[in-house]
């Protein structure tokens, strides 16, 4: 299972753990798992990629329908752990910016509350 | 290279080729200027082009399979410097090429990019076409309607592809692309339909776009008033529309 929901304990937002490959086997799970956080979280929703290992294009499309479903929410959608290969990948598709990247779990939850 | 890293090249407008302008100075040498990894057709529309890993091939009217070297002419190549971004097994086997198509949209971050696709696998059936050599002028929508067709089965290879915007219709093909090249580089063509217990996709993203003009009277003075995409999703695919059927 490549997500593992937390509810924070402030409750201003959902934080969500993404582990292991986001990729074309894993995507159907992980984009439900995402679409339910989202309605939970009330669109405030933070992942913590730090033990993804792998992100296909199939990932990417996951995260910019989580984005976009966040976006309809008037929520907000921080990343942080982001891993050399998921850094790169996001980096080289020109997908980077449309994320709030954060340095860890702290700098995440500071731009949650900001 | 560097200055058309995920880049895709035309060397010339689809629209042309759909009206029937079959011809062009544009050498294979100048298109591997611009991508390591392309499809298209040469002059005359004299059979089907896939290039892999620099290494240009011709599929002929007649389905043989032909390395083409620097100087011979095409008159539409679709061509990019591959360099993987991402690869996925696909999560399950398929049974035509429009099953292939749905997985494949399922792993594109968005349907507005272009992408290049290199899929490998081992198929239980290809089935591909060519298209004898041509005179200018006629409609590719009449030639494809006698186009050729062959068909593999348990072959292992791979496709060379790309995936274009809808709205990009009028540039290059909408929608996935595919040409098939086998590994022992005997059978290829025009993906028409196939099958596969699995596949291996890599992918790249394209986030730029570079076109050559043709600079010809034929193409200068052609009208490109005409509505094409129904010509080219016929002249494209396995089945000839109404129309075409008639």
């Amino acid at each position: 299972m490549p997500v593992d929901t937390q509810s924070n304990a402030n409750e201003a937002f959902l934080s969500l753990e993404i582990s292991g490959r986001l990729d074309a086997m894993t995507a159907p799970t992980a984009e439900a798992e995402l679409a339910r956080a989202v309605d939970a979280g009330d669109g405030r929703l933070v992942l913590d990629l730090s033990g993804l290992d792998y992100i296909s294009s199939a990932g990417l499309r996951i995260l910019l329908t989580t984005a976009k479903r966040v976006a309809r929410a008037e929520g907000r959608l921080v990343l942080f752990g982001l891993q050399p290969q998921v850094r790169e990948v996001l980096e080289i598709s020109g997908l980077l910016p449309i994320f709030k990247v954060a340095a860890d779990a702290s700098a995440a939850a500071s731009l949650m509350e900001a | 290279m560097e200055g058309e890293r995920d880049t895709l090249y035309l060397s010339a407008p689809v629209n042309a080729l759909v009206e029937g302008i079959f011809r062009a100075d544009t050498t294979i040498g100048d298109i591997r200027r611009h991508g390591d990894f392309a499809l298209g057709t040469f002059n005359q529309l004299d059979g089907e082009m896939v290039m892999v890993d620099g290494e240009t091939y011709q599929v002929s009217g007649a389905g043989d399979v032909r390395p083409v070297r620097d100087d011979e002419g095409s008159p539409f190549a679709v061509a990019a410097f591959f360099r993987e971004l991402t690869r996925d097994e696909l999560p399950a086997g398929f049974d035509s090429i429009e099953a292939l198509f749905a997985q494949l949209a399922d792993l594109l971050p968005s349907p507005n990019l272009m992408y290049a696709l290199r899929i490998e696998g081992r198929f239980s059936l290809v089935r591909t076409r060519s298209v004898p050599k041509q005179e200018n002028y006629r409609p590719l929508v009449e030639v494809t309607r006698d186009q050729p067709v062959f068909e593999r089965q348990d072959v292992e290879g791979l496709l060379v592809g790309f995936h274009t915007p809808q709205f990009m219709s009028s540039l290059n093909v909408p929608g996935f692309h595919l040409h098939f090249l086998s590994s022992d580089r005997t059978f290829g063509g025009h993906l028409l339909n196939c099958s596969a217990d699995r596949a291996l996709v890599c992918v790249q993203i394209l986030r730029r776009l570079r076109m050559d003009l043709p600079v010809s009277l034929d193409y200068l003075t052609l009208d490109f008033a005409r509505d094409i995409s129904g010509d080219l999703a016929e002249a494209e695919s396995d089945r000839p529309s109404e129309a075409g059927a008639e």
